[in-house]
């Protein structure tokens, strides 16, 4: 392989592409978080960092999760409950994914982090 | 063809009815993250150097595929390469990719035939290959 004089200029051309799709890959991360954590969408967070115009859509802070029959079953026996005792799994998916927001939201207000 | 004059041809060119959304990445060597209209979900990365014009575009790490599928996955992937329009399969460190080259004395029509092929490969392996992932 290295007796193609050639390929080592296109081994140096790949490498620096997959250069800049690992940037791009951080840049685009880097914008969906912040955008989630202004409410906006990521094409009105790029604008908003170009200091262009963009729409503030308005977006409803809702979670929802569709819970299905096998879900129940895989729940109830985490939380020790029965399978059909759905209103008892639910509330516990509440706490649960309280106790998930709260834990990150005071992650994030951590100096350093 | 070098990726400045490409920033400027492709930027306003229309191949088929699509148009090109066309970003330097920043980096020591230039790069060009080209996204096709219809098909902005795997954009296309240019470089281009003395021997040949490559175009890519990431499909899929390695950590996705499921580890049972992964022989037959290959299999698929070598087959499926001869017949694809002007894109072969291939892999970069652990990310597979498919990807299209042309000779550096390519003209412009035929950059963006390749762009516009490749996208939509790209598109239809997702597709294909979908059942082979996690």
């Amino acid at each position: 392989m290295s007796d193609k004089k050639d390929w080592p200029k296109e081994v140096e051309a790949l490498k620096a592409v997959q250069l800049a799709f690992d940037l791009s890959s951080d840049i685009q991360r880097a914008f969906r978080v912040a955008a989630a954590m202004q409410d906006l969408n990521t094409s009105a967070m790029v604008r908003k960092a170009l200091n262009l115009p963009y729409r503030r859509k308005r977006i409803r802070p809702r979670i929802t999760v569709t819970l299905h029959e096998e879900d129940f079953e895989q729940l109830a026996a985490r939380y020790n409950l029965p399978a059909d005792d759905r209103a008892a799994i639910r509330q516990r998916v509440a706490e649960e994914l309280g106790q998930f927001a709260t834990a990150f939201l005071a992650d994030q207000d951590t100096p350093g982090k | 063809m070098d990726t400045q004059s490409l920033i400027l041809a492709l930027g306003d060119a229309t191949h088929a009815g699509r148009t090109f959304n066309v970003m330097p990445v920043a980096g020591d060597d230039p790069v060009l993250q080209i996204a096709v209209s219809g098909a902005d979900e795997t954009p296309v990365y240019l470089t281009v150097t003395e021997s040949q014009i490559l175009c890519l575009v990431y499909l899929f790490e390695e950590s996705e595929i499921r580890a049972s599928a992964l022989p037959e996955l290959h299999e698929s992937m070598l087959r499926i390469s001869v017949p694809m329009p002007l894109s072969a399969l291939g892999k970069v460190e652990n990310h597979y990719v498919v990807y299209g080259s042309l000779s550096p004395t390519s003209s412009q029509t035929e950059v963006m035939q390749e762009l516009v092929t490749l996208a939509d490969n790209a598109i239809d392996l997702l597709q294909t290959f979908e059942d082979f992932l996690e």
